[in-house]
């Protein structure tokens, strides 16, 4: 292992940070469907998981053994290949474009390496990220035609064009920014956007002048939601029609393969969101000395929420609520204290900033589903072609038009 | 343009609307009853098991006079009515039921025969756990649609 180390340090640390990286991210995407279905169950006045553990909070764990351990069922006249191989590509692409991610600006020593938080930083960054998340119209595709089976067919179908058409509105809808940028770079991008405007409004590109990208912020976010075929652009597996559409067919693990790719693009999407409009790990606060304690604001949102646990805790019904909440809370107190030491306050800072954002992304994503209707098919290609696809070329027009202009 | 920003603006007021609901009904208590684990809480009005009453004295407010049998769209109410006597009371009038028996497998809680009843004698209660393995259990017989006597301290149909 020492030798390995030795040899190969920077193979190694890359290793180490994929996996923690990976842990993270799978819970976040089992904490993700429960926080879903939790919002959406409030918007509806209902309690949403509430039996599986305290607060539901197990339900996670027995929605993935519940998936492993069903039968897996392959449509006789499948393409056995094709049916296997489009849910591995759907939930390995899903997952490698998160690899791009830069989650802060701290660096940190391993094993004499210095790395940075993300794994990797590619000057072409954001190219590599739209190559990859339009791939994932593949595994759709893929998993609609070799089921053999009408539905999927046709949701496949139906999500090929959709994602093919919303693509290209997503894409445009960013070049805005990497003309204020100047970069693909997504750590570049985000450090293009330090500073304040009169000393109080971040220069984040949803402000920033000359032009402010708030055209292009709306077209991406609307098409990212239609790339991750959320609702209300959820049209490949609009159940009324479809059944399930693209995924039918497929039971057992590879539905829940589908399913982690589909919250894991929903998260890549929202960091994207996050990096090129809102300044990634950038802090909304200026760094004036009124507003010095903010530094401290990780720490405060951590120990209310371990106070709340414990207070929670305590008045819970089951047993079993009482005992874990408490230790939930004890243990978020520990995190509380830990990022206020002086060394960690530091490096927290960004990571912090950069979650919480994306947070705010999710819960929107949670929120739009809980609001809208679906769309119909016509209106979605409509809003695509019609709407987002103009005014993100209009936006591309006139924010080189600013530039120039501000240059002069 | 002035109109494209109009209605850019005005889209803009009615989701903001829109949003608006579901962020309030969001931090709203949830309506759903949490039936096995606590009570369930009942309109006042709700149909439940019929429930036979009976006066001050105690004595049976059923008269016997098959009104409720006869305006049963179900038809699932069967009354056996006998004399009352001084020496064997049992209700206030000239007749009482002797046997008063509802077949639940039947009935469809309309409460026509709570608007028929003269004396005020059967309501709806808001009893509703009627499951049962066995159908002939589903014929439930006056004593086990009279109201309990002398009362119990806590009412038992309070929701």
């Amino acid at each position: 292992m020492s030798n390995l180390v030795a040899q190969h340090p920077v193979l190694v640390v890359a290793v180490i940070k994929i996996a923690v990286l990976m842990f993270l991210l799978l819970t976040a995407l089992a904490y993700l469907t429960w926080f879903e279905r939790k919002v959406v169950a409030h918007i509806q006045s209902r309690w949403g998981p509430y039996r599986a553990g305290p607060h539901g909070l197990l339900q996670p764990l027995a929605d993935g053994l519940k998936f492993l351990f069903k039968e897996d069922v392959t449509p006789s006249g499948a393409d056995r290949f094709v049916y296997y191989l489009a849910p591995f590509l759907t939930l390995s692409l899903s997952l490698t474009a998160i690899a791009l991610i830069p989650f802060g600006p701290g660096e940190f020593k391993l094993f004499g390496q210095r790395t940075s938080l993300g794994i990797a930083n590619l000057n072409i960054g954001l190219l590599f990220l739209f190559a990859i998340t339009s791939l994932g119209v593949y595994g759709v595709a893929l998993a609609g035609w070799s089921s053999n089976s009408k539905y999927p067919l046709l949701g496949g179908l139906r999500s090929s064009a959709q994602m093919v058409s919303y693509e290209l509105a997503l894409t445009m809808s960013v070049v805005g920014v990497l003309l204020l940028a100047g970069s693909f770079n997504l750590r570049e991008i985000i450090a293009a956007q330090q500073g304040f405007l009169w000393g109080w409004l971040p220069r984040w590109n949803i402000f920033a002048s000359p032009m402010p990208q708030v055209i292009g912020f709306s077209c991406f976010f609307t098409a990212a939601i239609a790339e991750t075929n959320r609702l209300p652009f959820d049209l490949p597996e609009a159940e009324g029609e479809l059944v399930a559409g693209f995924h039918t067919e497929y039971a057992s693990f590879k539905f829940a393969m589908f399913f982690m790719g589909e919250y894991a693009s929903m998260i890549t999407v929202s960091c994207l969101a996050t990096i090129l409009f809102f300044g990634g790990w950038l802090s909304p606060f200026p760094q004036i000395g009124a507003l010095a304690w903010m530094r401290y604001l990780p720490t405060a949102l951590l120990a209310a929420g371990s106070a709340w646990l414990v207070w929670d805790g305590i008045r819970y019904e089951t047993l079993l609520g009482k005992i874990v909440l408490p230790v939930l809370g004890v243990v978020l107190a520990g995190l509380a204290v830990l990022i206020a030491l002086p060394g960690a306050n530091d490096f927290i800072q960004g990571p912090f900033w950069f979650l919480a954002k994306v947070f705010i992304f999710l819960f929107i994503y949670v929120w739009v589903r809980g609001t809208l209707p679906r769309f119909r098919y016509d209106q979605l290609m409509a809003v695509g072609w019609k709407l987002l696809l103009p005014a993100s070329l209009a936006n591309i027009v006139l924010t080189s038009f600013a530039i120039v202009v501000g240059k002069r | 343009m002035a109109f494209i920003l109009k209605e850019v603006g005005e889209t803009f007021i009615t989701l903001a609307k829109g949003f608006g609901v579901t962020f309030r009904n969001m931090l709203r208590k949830p309506v759903t009853e949490n039936y096995p684990d606590e009570p369930v809480h009942f309109q006042a009005r709700y149909r439940g098991i019929h429930v036979l009453h009976r006066d001050e004295q105690g004595l049976e407010k059923c008269v016997g006079c098959f009104l409720c049998a006869a305006a049963c769209p179900a038809n699932c109410i069967y009354i056996e009515a006998a004399e009352n006597t001084d020496a064997k009371r049992i209700s206030a009038g000239e007749r009482y039921a002797k046997v008063y028996n509802i077949d639940y497998s039947r009935c469809i809680f309309c409460g026509y025969c709570v608007e028929a009843c003269p004396t005020d004698a059967i309501t709806h209660g808001h009893g509703f756990e009627l499951a049962t393995y066995d159908i002939n259990a589903l014929i439930y017989r006056k004593e086990q649609l009279l109201e309990p006597w002398p009362p119990p301290k806590r009412a038992p149909l309070n929701s």
